[in-house]
């Protein structure tokens, strides 16, 4: 008697697969599905932070920020008053609540990017 | 083989991003495409490394997958197309798995190996199989074990039709020879 082939090639067994490699296949798309998430914030920060820095200059821009400083530093002395002096004319051009934004953007930024280089590692590990 | 209108509808889950449904894709397939890329590659931890890369293209390709098609072969194709890159990376130029024999040989009496004696038990056909070349198990496998057609495998291991007919032929006969030499 004769007996197909496919018959018996459906029951011979597969490889074992290794220890936890499923486990490892859901971690390593878990992590992709967070890097998609954390691509889309940093996009939408470093969008933010270019927003900031292109307001802030365009307001240097506006202003005749560069002849006030240029007086000031005509006048260049190393004291407090002076200190102050500098620090009002600056504030007076652009409002304080810009440079801190522009700030907070920068650490944020700079804070995601060393997250950002972790994760990284964290996916070259789950291999 | 399991339920085709369940694994029809498991795949319509995972392409809506249920990630339970892709998980049941993945106890369905990890075993087959682990095994798959092993005969491809030799080594299990190289065949462990692409299982991971090819589920992930998986995942990230998955939406894109049309029902009508053969999602086995959609899969073995991703598998294949990643162990290809991979020697490619690994070994500096292109490497095809399958030979391109061409039509040398007449396949007229292809049918007479579709059969074997039923004396030829279990071990022996398990024997044969792991003593003829990799590329020939595979694709025994996927066309027995898998049901893929001709067109299917061609597409799934990125070689041309004429060769997996040649190639599919000399399995078959090189299987034959096996267990002829075995008894």
């Amino acid at each position: 008697m004769n007996i197909p082939i496919a018959q018996y090639i459906k029951e011979i067994p597969e490889e074992n697969i290794p220890d936890g490699l499923h486990e490892k296949i859901l971690e390593n798309i878990r992590l992709y599905k967070f890097k998609v998430k954390f691509t889309f914030a940093i996009s939408v920060l470093a969008t933010n932070f270019l927003f900031s820095l292109w307001v802030v200059f365009s307001k240097i821009g506006d202003s005749n920020i560069f002849s006030a400083f240029q007086y000031l530093l005509d006048g260049f002395e190393m004291n407090t008053a002076y200190l102050t002096d500098v620090a009002n004319a600056f504030t007076q051009f652009i409002p304080m609540e810009y440079i801190i934004m522009l700030l907070a953007n920068f650490f944020v930024m700079g804070y995601l990017i060393h997250i950002s280089k972790k994760f990284k590692k964290l996916l070259l590990h789950s291999r | 083989m399991e339920n085709l209108e369940e694994k029809k509808k498991i795949i319509i889950a995972a392409k809506k991003g249920d990630m339970r449904a892709f998980e049941k894709i993945l106890y369905i397939y990890e075993k087959r495409i682990y095994s798959h890329l092993y005969r491809m590659v030799g080594q299990k931890e190289d065949a462990e490394d692409l299982t991971q890369t090819t589920f992930l293209k998986l995942y990230k390709n998955i939406k894109s997958i049309n029902l009508d098609k053969n999602f086995n072969a959609w899969v073995y194709k991703i598998a294949t197309n990643t162990a290809y890159d991979w020697l490619r990376k690994k070994r500096g130029h292109p490497e095809q798995f399958m030979e391109d024999m061409g039509t040398i040989e007449t396949i007229e009496d292809e049918t007479a190996y579709d059969m074997i004696e039923s004396l030829e038990n279990k071990d022996a056909i398990e024997y044969a199989m792991n003593n003829i070349k990799k590329s020939y198990k595979s694709i025994l496998i996927l066309f027995y074990r898998e049901e893929l057609s001709y067109q299917e495998i061609a597409d799934a291991l990125s070689v041309p039709l004429n060769t997996v007919k040649s190639n599919l032929y000399r399995a078959k006969k090189s299987l034959k020879e096996q267990l002829i030499s075995k008894i």
